[in-house]
C-alpha cells in the first residue's frame, strides 16, 4: 500500500465516518449504527496505516503527511470514545470533518514515496514518541471542539468532559515530551535543547496546565476556561507544524530535511 | 491572594529586569558547582523553614497556591514565546527567565510540602518530578560541558574543543579504530558508526547509541565527511559531560509516572 492507494481507503473511511455521524445526528442518545459505522471507518484507515507500514519497511511517522495520517486516525478514535462516553450527537460530525480535512490534504498533496529513515530516527523511542503525541493531539482536538461548543452555547456543561479529555491529553502529551527528552539525550546529548519544536511544546504544555490549575481552583468563569483550551489547541498547532513557518525554525533539529 | 501574589512576584521580576537591563545575560559559568548547589540548598532550605515557621501566613499560602503556579506557568510560557520567536536573544539564559524559574521552583517545592489532598501519589510524582527536572536542567546547565573533536580514522586524541573554542584535556586517550557508513539508493545515510577504544575498552558508537563513558560523561558520534561518504577519512566526536544527568533522569521518570497516573485517573475521580 502506498500514497496512490490511499485515496480509496480515505474515501471509504470518510464515507463510513460520515454515515456514522449522520446516524448520531438523527438519534437522541447513543446510536449503535453510528458507533459501528464509525468503528468501520477507523478500521479502514487503520488497515491502510498497517499496510503502509509494511510496504515502507519502516513506521510511517517521519514526514508531515505521515503524521497527518495518524492524526486522522486518532481523531476518529478519540471522537468515538468521547461519543460512547458522553453521547454528544454533533461530536462525530466534527471529528469526521477534522479527520477528513487531513485526509484530503494528503490526497491533494501526495508525497514522494520515500522509504528512507535517517539514523537519528532509528530509535526505540520513535514509535512511542510519535504515536503518543498524535493520540494526544486527537484527544485534545475533541476538547477543543467541546470548548468551541461551550463558548458558542454559553453553557457550563461542556467543562466536565473537557476536564477528562484534557487530563488524558495532557498526560499523553507529557509522556510524549518526556520520551522525546530521553531520546534527545541519546541522540543529541541533552534532555532539552531549546529547539523551536521543544519550545513550542513547552508553551503548549503550560497552556493546558494553566487550564487544569484554574479548574482545580474553581474560581474562573467558564468563558475564560473555554478560551484557555482554545488558545492551547492553537499553540498545539504551532508545536506540530506551525513553527516550521517561522524564520527561527531554520535551525530546528526536528526537520530531518522534510518539509511536505 | 492576588494582592499577596503580586507583592511576591512583581519585586522579584523587577529586580531581575533591572539586573538584565544593567548587565545583560549572565555568564552561566558563574553558577557552576558549588554555587548552583548552594543556591538550590538555600532556596529549598529557606522555603522549608518558611513553611514550618510561617505555615499559616498568607504570604506562604500565596506562594504555594495554584494561582502562583498559574502565574509562574504563564510567565514561563511568555518567556518560551520570546525564546521561540527570537532565539538570537538567548532569553533562556536571561536573569528574567532565571527569576521565573525560581518562582516556579518555589511554588512547586512548597506545593509538595503542603499538599494533603486526594490523589497524593499522583500529585507528588508530578510536582516533585517537575521540580527535580527543572532544577537539574537549569542549575545543572552551569556544570555541563560539550566538547568536539574531528579525529582521523586510525588516530587518537586526548583533547577536544569546547563550545567557546577553548582546548580541554579529555583525561584519557581515545582511538578511532574504524569508521563505516551505509546509504540508501538516494544517498541518504541509513547508518554510520565508528569503533573507538580507550585502553582495552573498545566500543562501537552510532547515532542514538553513545558510549556511556562514565556516570557523567557520554561520547557521541555526530558527523563525518559527507562528501566522501563511506570513505570518510575522519569522524567528529562529541564529548558531553553532564554531572546532573541522573538527577534530571530521576525527575523525568517521576514526572512520567505522574503523567501516566494523569491518563489513568483522569479528572472524574478527583
Amino acid at each position: 500500500m502506498n500514497w496512490e492507494s490511499f485515496q480509496y481507503f480515505a474515501v471509504a473511511s470518510m464515507a463510513l465516518s460520515a454515515a456514522g455521524a449522520g446516524f448520531a445526528w438523527s438519534r437522541s442518545g447513543r446510536s449503535a449504527p453510528a458507533q459501528w459505522l464509525s468503528l468501520a471507518g477507523i478500521l479502514v484507515l487503520g488497515v491502510f496505516v498497517a499496510g503502509f507500514w509494511v510496504t515502507l519497511g519502516r513506521p510511517p511517522m517521519r514526514t508531515m503527511g505521515e503524521t497527518r495520517l495518524w492524526y486522522s486516525l486518532f481523531v476518529l478514535i478519540a471522537g468515538l470514545l468521547v461519543y460512547r462516553r458522553w453521547s454528544y450527537r454533533w461530536l462525530l460530525s466534527f471529528t469526521t470533518v477534522l479527520s477528513s480535512v487531513f485526509c484530503l490534504v494528503n490526497i491533494l498533496q501526495p508525497e514522494i514515496h520515500d522509504r528512507t529513515l535517517v539514523p537519528a530516527l532509528q530509535s526505540v523511542f520513535f514509535i512511542p514518541h510519535v504515536t503518543v503525541y498524535m493520540f494526544a493531539y486527537g484527544v485534545l482536538a475533541c476538547a477543543f471542539l467541546l470548548a468551541v461548543a461551550g463558548l458558542a452555547c454559553k453553557e457550563q456543561r461542556y467543562l466536565k468532559p473537557i476536564d477528562n479529555l484534557v487530563y488524558i491529553g495532557v498526560g499523553l502529551l507529557f509522556v510524549g515530551m518526556l520520551t522525546g527528552s530521553i531520546w534527545a539525550k541519546q541522540a543529541w546529548g541533552d534532555f532539552w535543547d531549546w529547539d523551536p519544536k521543544e519550545t513550542w511544546a513547552a508553551v503548549t504544555a503550560a497552556g493546558y496546565l494553566v487550564y487544569i490549575h484554574l479548574r482545580l481552583s474553581g474560581a474562573s468563569r467558564s468563558r475564560w476556561l473555554y478560551l484557555v483550551v482554545i488558545v492551547s489547541f492553537l499553540l498545539l498547532q504551532m508545536c506540530w507544524y506551525g513553527y516550521k513557518y517561522l524564520p527561527s525554525s531554520a535551525e530546528s533539529m526536528h526537520l530531518y530535511g522534510v518539509t511536505a | 491572594m492576588g494582592k499577596h501574589l503580586a507583592y511576591l512576584f512583581v519585586p522579584v521580576l523587577l529586580v531581575a529586569a533591572g539586573v538584565q537591563w544593567a548587565f545583560g545575560n549572565p555568564d552561566i559559568r558563574i553558577f557552576a558547582f558549588p554555587v548552583n548547589v548552594a543556591v538550590l540548598l538555600a532556596l529549598t532550605g529557606g522555603l522549608y523553614v518558611l513553611n514550618r515557621e510561617r505555615r499559616n501566613s498568607r504570604w506562604t499560602a500565596a506562594l504555594a497556591s495554584g494561582y502562583a503556579g498559574v502565574a509562574a506557568m504563564l510567565l514561563a510560557a511568555l518567556c518560551c514565546l520570546v525564546i521561540a520567536c527570537f532565539p538570537a536573544c538567548e532569553w533562556q539564559r536571561s536573569w528574567v527567565f532565571l527569576a521565573v524559574l525560581l518562582l516556579l521552583l518555589a511554588n512547586l517545592f512548597l506545593a509538595v510540602l503542603r499538599y494533603r489532598g486526594r490523589f497524593r501519589i499522583r500529585f507528588y510524582l508530578n510536582h516533585a518530578g517537575l521540580f527535580l527536572l527543572i532544577a537539574a536542567l537549569a542549575f545543572g546547565a552551569a556544570d555541563m560541558r560539550r566538547m568536539r573533536a574531528a579525529v582521523n580514522v586510525g588516530e587518537s586524541i586526548d583533547r577536544a574543543y569546547t563550545e567557546e573554542g577553548a582546548v580541554r584535556s579529555l583525561g584519557y586517550t581515545l582511538v578511532v579504530e574504524d569508521f563505516e557508513a551505509e546509504f540508501y539508493d538516494n544517498r541518504t545515510p541509513s547508518d554510520f558508526r565508528a569503533v573507538v577504544s580507550v585502553g582495552d575498552d573498545r566500543r562501537t558508537i552510532r547515532v542514538n547509541h553513545p558510549w556511556h563513558k562514565s556516570w557523567k560523561e557520554d561520547v557521541y558520534l555526530t558527523e563525518y565527511d559527507t562528501e566522501a561518504g563511506r570513505d570518510s577519512a575522519y569522524c567528529i566526536l562529541e564529548f558531553v559531560v553532564q554531572p546532573w544527568k541522573y538527577v534530571a533522569l530521576t525527575g523525568l521518570l517521576l514526572f512520567m509516572a505522574g503523567a501516566f497516573a494523569l491518563v489513568w485517573g483522569g479528572r472524574n475521580r478527583d
